[in-house]
């Protein structure tokens, strides 16, 4: 390895062996943070993209099941609707909740977290990811306590 | 007849009056609870001075959704935020306007049937103050 002055700063030249592949280099302050074969680095960040692109999807259509869902209610609430016709209406949405808490809904919930700025309650997260309410709150007491997330935002 | 400002807490009752300048529906819901009542039961939840008391008492007065529920007739929760299950719907000839401040105005409603309601959100102020104490 040799030193190189890099624009303000020193950086580092690194050898590598098998020079067949490419690579990826993360390099902070001239110091090499982690390498990554270049396929390697695109199947991560492939990966980590469409769990974002698949969470994103679920947030979308639930909201806007319920948006759909709450233009019904006010309908009825306007004297639109006959109860008999709502409550038909209300089995076409209604939702059975999980209760079971994986660590993928933890990860889909950092996910939300990370790629918006709102503030979602217990309440929310469940409507969103259909599951019960004391899930959610446990899974934001985890977040909280491991300071993914602070107490103004979740 | 307490009055709870700080989570958590909640109430269940039979019939429920609740006030709120914000009030937004929900998906119904099918879980063990609602199975108990043979039907889903509705979302809600209340924003801006929300608050929630127990008009009617359940009859057994148990706690169906969480133990630490207030089951007594006056019983009640105010705060920012209320979330909450009803087995009915709201509707216009149960809802009233009422003054909550010198300028603003609010609607209270009563729900029937089954009726749990959590506080989510305690009062900005008094969330300022717990954060301050921890």
């Amino acid at each position: 390895m040799e030193n190189y002055d890099v624009l303000s700063g020193p950086a580092t030249l690194i050898e590598i062996p098998d020079a067949k592949n490419d690579y990826v280099a993360w390099v902070t302050g001239g110091q090499l943070v982690d390498l990554w074969k270049s396929d390697a680095f695109v199947d991560t960040i492939r990966n980590r993209f469409s769990k974002v692109v698949s969470v994103s999807g679920e947030v979308i259509s639930s909201l806007r099941r319920n948006l759909d869902f709450n233009g019904y209610y006010i309908a009825h609430i306007l004297d639109q609707l006959s109860e008999e016709e709502f409550c038909r209406i209300s089995e076409e949405y209604e939702v059975m909740l999980r209760s079971e808490e994986t660590e993928e809904l933890k990860e889909k919930i950092k996910i939300l977290f990370g790629i918006s700025r709102e503030r979602f309650t217990a309440s929310d997260l469940s409507n969103i990811f259909k599951i019960e309410e004391g899930v959610a709150e446990h899974i934001l007491n985890d977040l909280r306590e491991g300071g993914f997330i602070t107490d103004s935002e979740g | 007849m307490p009055v709870a400002f700080v989570p958590p807490a909640s109430i269940e009752c039979r019939q429920s009056s609740i006030t709120a300048r914000k009030i937004n529906p929900g998906q119904p819901i099918r879980n063990e609870h609602a199975a108990l009542m043979g039907r889903f039961l509705y979302r809600f939840k209340l924003d801006f001075n929300s608050e929630a008391y127990v008009m009617q008492e359940l009859d057994p007065k148990m706690a169906i959704i969480d133990s630490r529920s207030m089951l007594n007739e006056g019983d009640g929760i105010k705060g920012d935020m209320i979330s909450g299950l009803s087995s009915s719907l709201m509707k216009r000839d149960n809802a009233t306007l009422v003054s909550a401040s010198g300028r603003h105005r609010a609607s209270f409603l009563r729900l029937s049937g089954f009726v749990y309601a959590k506080l989510e959100k305690s009062f900005r102020g008094i969330e300022n103050k717990i954060r301050l104490l921890n």
